[in-house]
């Protein structure tokens, strides 16, 4: 594959690469090398390749393996939230934003508190509407395993969202 | 049929459940409530800023970047280069496989870095400029604890440093220009991998990627440094001293 056909069978997918290493970093220059960093890896190893039509799962298996080989011996780290862009553009109304950003705080805290391959698996499901195939690729699992993190991952998710709920509604009172 | 179990309900929420499970979670109002939750935890993910966020001006730009290299053979032997390495009376030394993979992951790491350094921030390749010596060395010591020496410049000009990756372990990393192009200049900590890497590659250069050529030479104190830099071999040994 030349250069300039890597380039553009790779061009649409640069957003879900990027939402990808968004979501295993902790911040958003930390995304951004690691995904500069997957492209460039995939640009090295593109002969291995072998059939182009399965890109997108190649190339988020690559920046996946990639993060887990570099956080392998980190040590846990605090999650920073409503970092960056979001801050920068404050809608008219306030409250409405500072509910909604609390929301999604707490929707991405669930996720972040899920083990890495029931969040990768749900986002890759929930967000960027992959099959159960292509999620299996990209993780290198079979699809049966797919199908039972994605419903570790949701029963999760939701326990903690209500619990959440429930002290929101509490502590209100 | 009895209430399906979570895993079913969660492929039903994917439209991946058999027709009769499908059928009896809209049939079943126990099922469909517990579906339509799930479905919610869904709908919030989808719903968070970062599910809409696009990729970066940067990363196009890196992708523009790859599609305009030339499609041309990568240089894959380790280049012994004794006349270079002659210059800075060093040995050459046989490699062998092991340390020949070693060597070429090193360079590749290096390399990455290098090229990374350069095409992110003010695109200096700095993460603070200065050229003297004694400013970029506490500012190294600062951020990794341990006292830093800094090669002196020969045919390059110091202009800075920077905290990099190697093999995932932060690394100090000082900037050097000279006329021909930038040179990164790698100081791997004692008891790293890269570190190990660099004593089995020592005095050793290799022909990397992009043009890129990477030498690894003991500094002054003898603890090796890896120098970056598209030029040649023979160029690059001159920038500093070792």
């Amino acid at each position: 594959m030349s250069p300039e056909e890597f380039a553009e069978r790779v061009e649409p997918h640069l957003g879900i690469l990027y939402r990808m290493a968004r979501r295993l970093s902790r911040s958003r220059a930390e995304a951004e090398d690691l995904a500069q960093e997957g492209l460039l890896r995939a640009f090295e190893r593109r002969k291995s390749l072998r059939d182009p039509r399965r890109i997108r799962s190649w190339l988020l298996s690559l920046l996946r393996n990639l993060h887990l080989n570099r956080v392998r011996d980190e040590r846990p780290h605090l999650v920073v939230l409503s970092g960056g862009a979001a801050f920068e553009h404050p809608t008219a109304d306030l409250e409405e934003e500072i509910q909604s950003r609390a929301l999604s705080d707490e929707v991405l805290l669930a996720l972040r508190a899920l083990p890495e391959e029931q969040a990768t698996a749900l986002w890759l499901r929930a967000v960027e509407g992959l099959s159960y195939q292509e999620i299996a690729e990209v993780m290198g699992t079979p699809v049966g395993t797919v199908r039972s993190r994605l419903a570790r991952a949701r029963e999760a998710m939701l326990e903690r969202l209500r619990k959440e709920a429930a002290a929101a509604s509490g502590g209100r009172r | 049929m009895s209430c399906l179990s979570p895993e079913v309900l969660s492929a039903v929420v994917d439209g991946e459940a058999g027709a009769e499970e499908m059928a009896h979670a809209r049939a079943c109002p126990r099922c469909a409530a517990r579906v339509e939750e799930l479905r919610a935890v869904d709908a919030a993910l989808a719903g968070i800023p970062q599910a809409r966020e696009e990729a970066s001006p940067l990363l196009s730009a890196t992708l523009r970047g790859l599609a305009a290299r030339r499609d041309r053979p990568r240089a894959r032997t380790l280049a012994m280069l004794v006349g270079a390495v002659a210059a800075v009376a060093l040995t050459a030394h046989l490699v062998s496989p092991r340390e020949l993979a070693s060597a070429e992951a090193l360079a590749e790491q290096a390399i990455a870095s290098h090229l990374r350094a350069f095409t992110t921030g003010a695109g200096t390749g700095c993460q603070v400029e200065s050229d003297d010596p004694l400013v970029l060395a506490e500012w190294l010591a600062r951020g990794f604890g341990i006292p830093v020496e800094i090669p002196a410049p020969a045919s390059g000009r110091l202009v800075g440093a920077r905290r990099c990756q190697l093999f995932g372990e932060a690394t100090p990393a000082l900037v050097y220009r000279t006329e021909a192009a930038p040179v990164s200049v790698y100081l791997p900590r004692p008891g790293t991998e890269a570190f190990a890497a660099c004593q089995r590659a020592l005095g050793s250069c290799i022909a990397g990627r992009d043009g890129q050529t990477v030498c690894v030479l003991p500094g002054s104190s003898g603890e090796p440094m890896v120098i970056v830099g598209a030029m040649s071999a023979a160029e690059l040994c001159e920038v500093v001293r070792s």
